[in-house]
């Protein structure tokens, strides 16, 4: 499949304006791992290791709280995303 | 381009670099500048040649030592980082005009280790990001401020929350466009920064 730059990059920008308030990400963030739903400067939760974060972090997306829970790794990747 | 926005990124190219020179690349997109690395420049030219011409247009710079010490026994350390740093210093005290101006930020992946190696870069700003992304862009983001005060940039929490953000679209629009982990791996600096930047003026123009 021949790749569409220009058609990606309108991609990106679309994806740029957008913050959906129904994604909630886990990440590290100065030996922490957080629970920051997107836009948020402030975590809504914290947790000292990355397992207890992904096991509260299932929870809160049950819940109905987050549409997406997105696991990050400690580069920032994306390490899995639960869709609820 | 201008050389007042221009960033020479002088730093290893291997893959595990990247997870400090993404975030890098990130944080120099979102305090408005433009970051150039001998990579993403495509002409002729010889490899020396495009360097000296990167850090002649650049006047900012960063210089990452992390690859001073060789990381296994028969490994070599590598010399062009530092030797990049010292073309990058010459062009500063030595050419004249707006070079003059040049700001450049050194950095290691760990504490003192340039004492021993390069001592002579004693009395110069030497920050550490000990493999570190969210560190990485926690220096590179105050260095970019102490630097130029008046600047309004976002703080380094804010930005790493943004580098995560971006990397869950990044992710899910490459894999719509059906590119796979090979095309991800091997996909052109230039290429990754182009989607940076589009990200990031998205962003910026949102309501």
């Amino acid at each position: 499949m021949e790749i569409n730059k220009a058609e990606i990059a309108t991609q990106f920008r679309e994806a740029g304006a957008t913050r959906n308030k129904d994604n909630a990400h886990v990440i590290i963030s100065n030996g922490n791992w957080k629970l920051v739903k997107e836009g948020n400067q402030r975590a809504t939760y914290i947790y000292p290791s990355k397992e207890e974060a992904i096991m509260e972090a299932k929870k809160y997306g049950k819940s109905g709280n987050a549409k997406s829970v997105i696991i990050h790794n400690i580069d920032g990747t994306v390490d899995k995303i639960f869709h609820y | 381009m201008s050389f007042e926005t221009n960033v020479f990124i002088n730093c290893p190219f291997d893959e595990k670099y990247k997870l400090i020179l993404k975030p890098i690349l990130f944080t120099i997109i979102r305090c408005g500048l433009n970051p150039k690395i001998s990579e993403t420049e495509d002409s002729g030219e010889s490899r020396l040649r495009k360097i000296e011409k990167l850090i002649e247009d650049s006047k900012y710079s960063i210089h990452d030592l992390s690859r001073m010490r060789a990381t296994s026994k028969g490994e070599l350390a590598r010399f062009n980082m530092p030797f990049e740093l010292g073309l990058d210093f010459g062009c500063k005290r030595f050419k004249g005009g707006e070079q003059t101006e040049k700001k450049s930020l050194i950095l290691d992946e760990g504490k003192y280790r340039y004492h021993k190696a390069l001592s002579d870069l004693s009395g110069n700003d030497i920050a550490f990001h000990d493999s570190n992304p969210e560190s990485a862009i926690r220096e590179v983001r105050n260095w970019l401020k102490k630097i130029n005060p008046s600047h309004k940039l976002d703080s380094a929490n804010k930005i790493w929350l943004d580098f995560n953000e971006f990397n869950t679209y990044f992710i899910i629009i490459i894999k719509q466009n059906q590119l796979n982990n090979e095309d991800i791996m091997k996909m052109p600096w230039s290429e990754y920064i182009s989607y940076i930047i589009e990200w990031s003026d998205g962003s910026s123009k949102k309501g």
